[in-house]
C-alpha cells in the first residue's frame, strides 16, 4: 500500500478538528502499513508436503533423526515490502524417530510431556530480506514449559505455479538449532545431546485470505 | 540423576579419546533402531521430500592398522516410510520400489578409505530393484566408544551419498513431478561382536 502523496502547498492543519482527521487518518495507514503489508501473500502450509525434522547426537556417537507428522501454520509475504508473518504449528505428540518405544519416550513427562505441552509454535516479530528474497526470520519458539527466541535461516524459498494441482505456492528450506535444555528440556543431557538441529522442508499455497488458512 | 548421566558421557568421552588401537579386524553389528536410513528427494516444484526406511540389518569388519575391512548392509524395502503417507502406497508399487518383487536392496563393499585410522568413505554397489551400480558412500564423524549403559564396545559415524535413481531404472515421474537425484543419509551405530 502506498502512501498518500502529500497535499500540496501550505499545511492546512490550522483548527483542532482538522488536526485531528489528519493524525487519525496518518495513523490509520500507518497501522495498517506497518501492521499487515495489505497486499502481502497469505500462504496455508500442506501438512502433506511439510516436514519438520529433528537431529540429535546419540551417545556422542550418531546424529539420530525424527520428525513431527502433524503441523500446520499460515505464512504471510509481502517481498517488496520487505514485510510478512509467519505461524508454524506442530503437534508434539506426532513425534515419529520410527521406533515406538523412543517415540512413546519422547512424548512422556521425562521429554515433551507432551499430555502437559501438546503444541509446539514458532511465532515470527521481523522477517530479514535480501533484497526481495526472504533469508531469515525472527521469532519466539514456544516449546515444553518455556518460550524463548529463535532466529531461523532460509535456505531456500522457491514459489511458483505446482504443476500438478494448478495452485500457487511457495517451498522452503529453513534451518535453525536450538538449545533443548533453554526450553526446560533437560532429561538425559549428555546420553542425548543438548544441541537439536531443526530442519523443515515447508510447503505452502496460496489462499485468497486470512480467513481461509488455518485458524491458529 | 543428571550427575550419572555426566559421569556416563565423561567414561564415553575418556574412552572415544584413548580409542582402541585396533591389532587386528574387529566385527561389528549395527543397531537398526539407531542405524535407520533416510532420504530426500525434490518433489514438485518447489518441495523436498522426505522418508526413510525403519529395518535394515548390517555387518561392519575395520582393521585400521591395515586399513580394509567390509561393509554389508541389507534394507527391508517394506519399511519405507514417506514423511508424507500419502506416498507410502505408491512407493511401495510398482513404479518405484516394487517391493512385492524386491523386498530388500543391498550395500556391499568393494573398498574402504582412511585418512590414518579414521573411516571417510566406503566404495561399495548398490543393488536396487534388481539393478547393481557403483556407489560411494562418504563417512563423517567416525568414531568409537562404549554404550554407557550396557557397557558394550560400539563405533558410530554417518555415512552420506547422493544417487540417480534413473541408473537403477526407477525413473517414475523423473523430470515431471519429482527429482532424479536423492540424497541418502545413514547414522551408523554398531556394536563390537
Amino acid at each position: 500500500m502506498r502512501l498518500p502523496a502529500r497535499p500540496a502547498g501550505p499545511r492546512r492543519c490550522r483548527t483542532g478538528a482538522w488536526c485531528f482527521a489528519v493524525a487519525a487518518l496518518v495513523a490509520t495507514i500507518g497501522l495498517v502499513h506497518a501492521g499487515e503489508a495489505t497486499d502481502a501473500s497469505i500462504y496455508r502450509v500442506d501438512p502433506d508436503l511439510t516436514s519438520a525434522q529433528f537431529a540429535v547426537s546419540h551417545l556422542g556417537l550418531s546424529m539420530q533423526r525424527g520428525h513431527f507428522g502433524r503441523t500446520r501454520g499460515t505464512i504471510a509475504l509481502n517481498p517488496e515490502a520487505h514485510t510478512g508473518r509467519i505461524d508454524f504449528i506442530v503437534d508434539a505428540a506426532s513425534i515419529d524417530t520410527g521406533w515406538a518405544a523412543r517415540d512413546a519416550f519422547l512424548r512422556g513427562e521425562d521429554m515433551f510431556d507432551t499430555a502437559r505441552y501438546p503444541v509446539v509454535r514458532f511465532r515470527s516479530t521481523r522477517l530479514a530480506f535480501d533484497g526481495s528474497r526472504l533469508v531469515g526470520v525472527s521469532g519466539e519458539l514456544t516449546m515444553h514449559n518455556a518460550t524463548r527466541p529463535v532466529e531461523l535461516h532460509v535456505a531456500r524459498l522457491d514459489c511458483g505455479r505446482d504443476p500438478d494441482s494448478g495452485r500457487d505456492g511457495c517451498g522452503a528450506e529453513v534451518d535453525t538449532t536450538i538449545k533443548r535444555s533453554d526450553f526446560g528440556m533437560r532429561y538425559a543431557l549428555g546420553i542425548v545431546g543438548d544441541d537439536i538441529a531443526l530442519s523443515f522442508q515447508v510447503t505452502a499455497f496460496r489462499v485468497s485470505s486470512d480467513d481461509e488458512a488455518d485458524p491458529p | 540423576m543428571p550427575r550419572q548421566f555426566g559421569a556416563f558421557a565423561l567414561a564415553l568421552l575418556l574412552s572415544v579419546a584413548t580409542g582402541t588401537a585396533a591389532a587386528a579386524e574387529e566385527s561389528y553389528v549395527t543397531d537398526p533402531a539407531h542405524s535407520q536410513p533416510s532420504y530426500e528427494i525434490r518433489h514438485t516444484i518447489f518441495s523436498t521430500q522426505r522418508g526413510d526406511f525403519t529395518k535394515s540389518t548390517g555387518k561392519i569388519t575395520i582393521d585400521r592398522e591395515a586399513k580394509k575391512g567390509s561393509v554389508d548392509v541389507t534394507i527391508d524395502t517394506t519399511s519405507i516410510r514417506s514423511h508424507d503417507p500419502r506416498l507410502d502406497a505408491i512407493l511401495k508399487g510398482e513404479d518405484y520400489f516394487n517391493v512385492a518383487k524386491y523386498p530388500t536392496m543391498t550395500f556391499k563393499s568393494t573398498a574402504m578409505r582412511f585418512d590414518g585410522d579414521r573411516l571417510t568413505g566406503v566404495d561399495g554397489e548398490l543393488t536396487m530393484i534388481g539393478v547393481t551400480r557403483p556407489v560411494t558412500l562418504k563417512v563423517t564423524d567416525f568414531q568409537c566408544g562404549e554404550n554407557p549403559f550396557n557397557k558394550k564396545p560400539m563405533c558410530g559415524a554417518e555415512a552420506s551419498t547422493t544417487i540417480k535413481r534413473s541408473e537403477w531404472g526407477m525413473k517414475a515421474g523423473v523430470g515431471r513431478s519429482s527429482g532424479d537425484e536423492v540424497k541418502i543419509t545413514i547414522p551408523i551405530e554398531a556394536y563390537r561382536e
